[in-house]
């Protein structure tokens, strides 16, 4: 790792995410000293967060489970490997998106989509809330209706752009650590979300409101 | 956005929705399980420490190595000086002396002399006649001098050298078609000098069967000239020799006087007698 990404690094880096990564480090330590019951808590960790950005990449659930389960196997393989240069969670997500990325480019023409539920917690509920006044089945087939053009939107965006609108927007990384989990700068990071929000806007346009 | 204003949603409240998109509780327990299984996997087929570096190096110099095949295979197949190379480094290999199968004469073909059918065929002696299917059917090489002077017999005794593998009606077919290519040995019939060659291994002249026919006198006076060129030029080596010493003593002796000096010697065991 240059000076430079080190510098990003620590300047962009949260206090909780530099804790966060110290524990994480202890654990992979535990684990590389033979401890494999202690790549669980990892896993735990990790997993949901993990899903869910393949599964916005993927859009269908099966295969964003296999390839999840994939990338903890390559990681728990490859732990030894891991010097610690970067955070383990970045270093996951690396893993995770190159398999994905491979994934989606082997399996061009093979789309099923297969949503989950939408869990209408507080910001949620309050953005369907604004969306539809209506209540009961209209509501829900709003739901799904408005969930089918999400993920219609994702998918016409291409790879490159739809994994920087989903570590951003759904994930909430910093533009510093996608680009080091994407292998880019941060300009490039913050040019590819620029352009798909365009595009998303344009196509989300008739939900969207001023 | 943390507090939104009322009446406006943006792209990132629409985005924040696929963040709420969770997959039920009973989801997980199933993939912790699968997980586990593929973790156990994982750990029971370990690979072994050297299959990665040694799939590396043999992904590494799989091209260069194919590359230097291909070009070292270009070089010997087209190159040749690498083929009289390849050709003298071969194991010592038997090269027959004359071609086994007749090129088509290019150069204008000498007539045979008599001298080389005296070569060929030497003096058939009753006594050394072999039935022809206890003889083998083996050709003496053709010495250079006799390929240089006669490239004809050479390519004749070539074709009949390649047709003595061959069951007796393909060696005489083969013999036949030599004799066709060869018209210079057209005064005997091909069949039957195929025949005498596979035969007898000899070369005989054709002849007239009522001028073989000969009186009593001169079959007596043959007999005593054989009789006495075995006993006397057994050990010339030269044929031409042969027949010239045969033609001076017939000369010089007339038949009776000749008759009178073989009665007069007489061998007994170990002792010679003279009659006077």
């Amino acid at each position: 790792m240059d000076v430079s990404k080190v510098l990003t690094k620590t300047l962009v880096a949260s206090p909780e995410r530099r804790q966060e990564a110290d524990a994480d480090w202890n654990v992979v330590q535990k684990v590389q000293a033979g401890d494999v019951a202690a790549f669980d808590q990892l896993i735990l960790k990790y997993r949901e967060r993990l899903f869910s950005v393949i599964y916005n990449m993927t859009g269908n659930r099966e295969d964003a489970a296999d390839l999840a389960q994939d990338a903890f196997i390559k990681a728990f393989q490859s732990i030894n490997r891991f010097q610690g240069q970067s955070t383990f969670f970045t270093w996951l997500y690396r893993i995770a998106v190159n398999s994905t990325v491979t994934h989606l480019r082997k399996n061009r023409l093979r789309t099923f989509f297969s949503l989950e539920k939408i869990t209408e917690e507080d910001k949620a509920a309050e953005v369907l809330a604004l969306l539809s006044d209506q209540s009961g089945a209209e509501r829900g087939a709003f739901v799904k209706e408005l969930q089918e053009k999400l993920n219609e939107a994702l998918q016409k965006l291409s790879i490159k752009h739809r994994t920087v609108v989903t570590l951003f927007e759904i994930d909430g990384l910093s533009h510093a650590e996608i680009a080091e989990v994407m292998g880019c700068s941060i300009g490039t990071v913050r040019s590819r979300l620029h352009y798909a929000k365009q595009l998303l806007q344009a196509e989300l346009q008739p939900y969207l409101r001023k | 956005m943390s507090q939104l204003p009322p009446d406006k949603v943006t792209l990132e409240d629409l985005l924040r929705l696929k963040r709420a998109e969770r997959p039920p509780a009973e989801f997980w327990v199933q993939f912790d399980r699968e997980l586990h299984a593929k973790q156990l996997t994982a750990l029971m087929e370990k690979k072994p420490r050297w299959s990665l570096p040694t799939r590396r190096l043999v992904r590494l110099l799989s091209l260069p190595l194919s590359a230097a095949t291909a070009c070292a295979l270009a070089f010997i197949a087209l190159h040749p000086a690498a083929n009289e190379v390849a050709q003298t480094t071969l194991p010592a290999r038997r090269v027959p002396m004359v071609a086994s199968r007749p090129e088509p004469v290019r150069a204008p073909v000498a007539p045979i002399p008599a001298v080389a059918v005296a070569e060929t065929s030497p003096v058939e002696r009753p006594s050394e006649t072999v039935p022809a299917a206890s003889r083998p059917a083996v050709l003496a090489p053709v010495s250079p001098r006799v390929q240089e002077a006669f490239p004809s017999i050479a390519q004749l005794t070539g074709i009949l050298r390649s047709a003595a593998a061959e069951p007796p009606s393909g060696r005489l077919l083969m013999a036949d078609l030599a004799l066709k290519q060869l018209p210079q040995l057209s005064d005997a019939t091909p069949a039957s000098a195929g025949l005498e060659f596979f035969g007898n291994a000899r070369a005989r002249p054709a002849a007239d069967p009522l001028a073989q026919v000969s009186a009593p006198g001169e079959t007596r006076h043959a007999r005593l000239l054989a009789a006495l060129t075995d006993t006397r030029l057994v050990s010339a080596a030269e044929p031409t020799s042969i027949s010239r010493t045969r033609e001076r003593i017939a000369n010089r002796l007339a038949d009776e006087g000749l008759a009178d000096e073989i009665s007069r010697v007489g061998v007994e065991g170990t002792q010679v007698s003279f009659r006077f």
